[in-house]
């Protein structure tokens, strides 16, 4: 027994091993985080602190200033109010048509009912790049080129939101459960409504998340749409005001961090909800 | 309450046939069992006649109303479903008060018939539970509250109690049937355990690849089933067939392959089947039939080898070699044997059952 | 409207700025997608097999920020960021060759100022690229820890009786065990990043592809030609090329790796 040979794990090398991972851990937060520290402290200096050497590393107190001077390049509040509406009125026409649109997939039997569904997966694999062009031209023969209606209405029919419903559905409610309610005299709608749309509010949380994210943070639809600076969402005016002649850039940065800041409040709380949801399509394979 | 009649009924998916030309009359107030092994079709018929799937020809008829198109809800039928299918999200009260809500009963009804279902099923302290917070038993109680709340025309139960274990499942069992004794409601139970079946049916009708093989009380498919079928299918264990063909063209005694010689079947008067008009014949014995004791008059000895003994404690099945096959007989002296021991059965000539052997058509 | 033929495509490939924006694109997916996933995988392999639930979490979540933050508002960051003159990166770059120890490492940096980050061809598609990957390796190690987690820890146990040290372990078995789900991370990579625009587009300001087209990627191009350009025929016949690219790119990656990828372990 006196000659059992060490283990190549002794305390010492585990504990190395250990402060090795969690200093790659730590230098992995900090790049991630850096950035948003650094909008935030920007938004509170003037342009010359911001440019001055060393780095301002400290909270300044140009803030009220720069608040000013944001609502002087660029109407912050009305942008704001636009970004909401259209990702408000997309997210729950999204997550009420595409809840209707899955129970049918999922209660009824009709005819081509697989093939429209093989259908609509496979429309979710054309690129949104090249769906592009088609959305600018119906959008221009509809006549609603600069409109908000333009932005949330196609988002409402979404494919993948059918798709996420149907399937939680299908694990989530047994088919006893809607002959159940069948035999107790339950109308469709009224099944709808009071069964399928309680058990299935984990998944409408979900769809919810995934479209609010994706319309407040949208920005290529908005670039081709809307020209009237007045109807501009967040992300459109921000980048309008990235290049003026002499930035001030506190108040750029005060805008920037402004417009993140609703998503960041919203991860703070909903973080397990959020990630859940943006990763749902790949974690269920 | 209601009586029922299925006419002609059928249903095919695609090409499938799953039901075939079924004819059944359910008087008022009658328990009928639906029994028959899986895939036979029993789910689907009483689907049918709860509204939930159409029938591809034939007729529904509720107290001599066609009711083919009716919903569910117009043919004011219940339904306990096999998974229970109690809403999630609801409380007992909620589940069992649903269907009252659904047809606007005023508040003050709803909570006064639930209330009174409740203490019928002994689920008073359970009202504001959720079924996720219910035992099996409990929830299975639920599901049964649900549907007699509301004092329906029929009661479908499709195999409501093979979710719970074997115990709850025999009390489940007398509950059920108490309740139908106090309510007398029209019933149709579906279940393929035929104890079940046999326990709380009226009259039993079996079913096997979407025909109905049989219709009658557990005594007579007991004594008289109609077909090897029928009769392989009810008493446990399972009735012992032997293949035999006459001995000569007199037709007084059939012999098997090993050279047994059986006298030829006594007439019974309640028989379905003229041995006479067959070659092949099958020979059925039940089990609890066949005693380990010399053969008297009435009887017929049935000569064979013991394979080996299959004690269940109360009893023991003698698993005997008969004609190149293995029969089981029931001992119930428990003797002590040897295997490979030579075994003389004998058995009355009342207990033989006969059949046409249409195994090599 | 006027049948053309195909000129609009002829007009397309005779172009040298598409041909660019092709090689742009082809680079940036590369070079912006490969670190993503090489980070990633270990990142959560560590998270999942050393790390207590609420840390895993809290960590993960924190790497998962930037995901869901603006691509506007992120590329507007990092255009501040890259500055080349008073910008905080080439500041830190400056104070790092200062720093004890580790300051010969960034010796240079103090002569190379200033570093112009976004306005010099050889270094802007690297800037955008750095850019990607910050922005979307948080969301892959999210996919890998889903798929770490779905590995038996009997699994484990059963490779350490058969003498497996920790490299093994990860390499022979959760590795293997993954591989669906680097199958299909890497087909959202390849996917997205063949559409790269508001990354590119905000940090060259939307100006016809920065210096010397070297930030112009197909799907900027194809917003150049039909948007500010007013030629929705050759955009057409551009967004119907890129579709190829990425059909043909996914079709290579199913091809090579589909097999494996789809049958899974589970």
């Amino acid at each position: 027994m006196q000659n059992v040979k060490r283990s190549a794990h002794t305390p010492k090398t585990q504990t190395l091993a250990r402060l090795a991972k969690l200093n790659f851990l730590a230098f992995g937060i900090v790049i991630t985080i850096f950035p948003f520290v650094w909008v935030a402290l920007m938004g509170t200096h003037t342009r010359s602190e911001i440019f001055s050497s060393p780095p301002p590393f400290y909270i300044g107190d140009n803030f009220i200033d720069n608040y000013y001077k944001l609502l002087e390049i660029m109407p912050f509040w009305l942008v704001l109010w636009n970004s909401l509406f259209i990702s408000v009125m997309g997210t729950i026409g999204a997550v009420f048509f595409c809840s209707l649109c899955a129970y049918g997939f999922f209660a009824f039997e009709f005819r081509g009912k697989n093939i429209i569904f093989t259908l609509m997966i496979a429309s979710m694999m054309v690129p949104p790049a090249l769906l592009l062009i088609p959305f600018f031209l119906t959008v221009q023969f509809l006549g609603i080129l600069d409109t908000h209606f333009a932005l949330w209405f196609p988002a409402i029919a979404n494919a993948f939101g059918i798709f996420l419903v149907r399937q939680y559905m299908v694990t989530a409610i047994s088919k006893d459960l809607l002959d159940a309610a069948k035999v107790d005299g339950a109308s469709h709608l009224r099944i709808f409504l009071v069964i399928v749309l309680p058990l299935i509010k984990p998944v409408l949380a979900t769809l919810g998340i995934v479209m609010f994210i994706g319309l407040w943070n949208n920005f290529l639809s908005p670039l081709i749409v809307l020209s009237s600076p007045d109807k501009f969402v967040l992300t459109l005016a921000l980048r309008s005001v990235q290049s003026l002649g002499d930035s001030p850039w506190g108040a750029v940065m005060l805008g920037t961090f402004l417009s993140m800041l609703p998503l960041l409040i919203a991860f703070l709380f909903f973080s397990k909800q959020i990630m859940a949801g943006l990763t749902a399509g790949a974690v269920k394979g | 309450m209601a009586s029922l009649q299925l006419s002609n009924l059928s249903k095919s998916f695609n090409q499938t046939k799953v039901l075939e030309g079924l004819n059944l009359m359910v008087p008022e107030g009658e328990f009928i069992a639906l029994i028959g092994p899986s895939g036979c079709g029993k789910s689907t018929l009483l689907r049918i006649i709860a509204g939930l799937d159409e029938p591809t020809s034939g007729d529904v008829l509720l107290d001599g109303q066609w009711v083919n198109e009716l919903s569910p809800r117009e043919r004011k039928v219940a339904m306990v479903f096999q998974s229970y299918a109690l809403y999630p999200h609801m409380t007992v009260f909620e589940n069992i008060g649903f269907n009252l809500k659904i047809s606007k009963i005023p508040r003050q009804e709803i909570r006064q018939r639930v209330t009174q279902t409740a203490a019928i099923l002994d689920l008073e302290e359970l009202l504001e539970r959720k079924p996720s917070q219910l035992s099996g038993g409990q929830r299975q109680r639920v599901a049964m509250g649900r549907a007699i709340v509301r004092n329906p025309n029929l009661f479908l139960f499709d195999e409501p109690l093979s979710n719970l274990d074997a115990k709850l499942r025999v009390q489940m069992r007398d509950e059920i049937k108490k309740l139908h004794k106090a309510i007398k409601t029209t019933s149709i139970y579906v279940t393929h355990d035929q104890v079940e079946a046999m326990t709380l049916a009226d009259r039993i009708v079996i079913l096997n690849d979407g025909v109905i093989q049989q219709i009658g009380t557990p005594q007579q498919l007991y004594n008289t089933p109609v077909n090897p079928f029928v009769a392989g299918f009810i008493g446990s264990p399972s009735m012992n067939f032997l293949n035999g063909k006459w001995e000569d063209d007199h037709k007084t005694a059939i012999i098997l392959k090993d050279g047994t010689k059986l006298p030829a079947p006594v007439p019974k008067s309640n028989t379905h089947f003229d041995a006479s008009t067959q070659n092949d014949i099958l020979i059925g014995m039940r089990p609890e039939h066949l005693h380990l004791r010399p053969a008297m008059s009435e009887d017929i000895q049935v000569k064979g080898v013991l394979d080996h003994i299959e004690p269940t404690g109360a009893q023991n099945y003698l698993k005997v070699r008969v004609d190149g096959q293995i029969i089981t007989a029931t001992d119930l002296q428990q003797s002590q044997l040897q295997s490979q021991q030579p075994i003389e059965l004998a058995i009355a000539h009342k207990n033989l059952h006969f059949f046409a052997n249409t195994a090599h058509e | 409207m006027q049948f053309v033929g195909l000129q609009n495509y002829i007009t397309a490939l005779d172009d040298p700025w598409f041909w660019k924006s092709l090689y742009n694109t082809l680079w940036l997916a590369i070079v912006s997608g490969v670190p993503q996933h090489i980070l990633a995988i270990p990142t959560a392999y560590i998270l999942v097999a050393t790390l207590r639930p609420m840390l895993r979490h809290i960590i993960s979540a924190t790497l998962f920020i930037p995901f869901i933050t603006s691509t506007v508002a992120v590329s507007m960051i990092f255009y501040s960021i890259y500055s080349a003159n008073t910008g905080i990166l080439n500041q830190i770059l400056v104070g790092l060759a200062q720093v004890p120890i580790i300051g010969w490492l960034f010796s240079w940096a103090p002569d190379a100022m200033p570093i112009q980050w976004l306005t010099r061809s050889d270094l802007l598609k690297p800037a955008i690229s750095a850019v990607v990957i910050w922005k979307y390796t948080g969301f892959n190690i999210l996919v890998y820890s889903a798929g770490f987690m779905t590995v038996p820890n009997q699994l484990y146990d059963a490779a350490k009786v058969d003498g497996c040290n920790r490299f093994q372990l990860f390499w022979h078995i959760a590795l293997p065990m993954i591989r669906p789900f680097i199958f299909f991370a890497l087909t959202l990579t390849i996917i997205g990043n063949l559409q790269l625009f508001e990354e590119p587009f905000i940090l060259t300001t939307g100006d016809s592809g920065g210096i010397a087209q070297s930030g112009l990627t197909t799907t900027y191009y194809l917003y150049l030609v039909g948007w500010e350009w007013l030629e929705m025929g050759s955009a057409s016949a551009i967004s119907w090329i890129l579709f190829l690219l990425i059909a043909l790119a996914t079709a290579i990656h199913f091809f090579f790796n589909g097999k494996q990828g789809m049958e899974g372990h589970r």
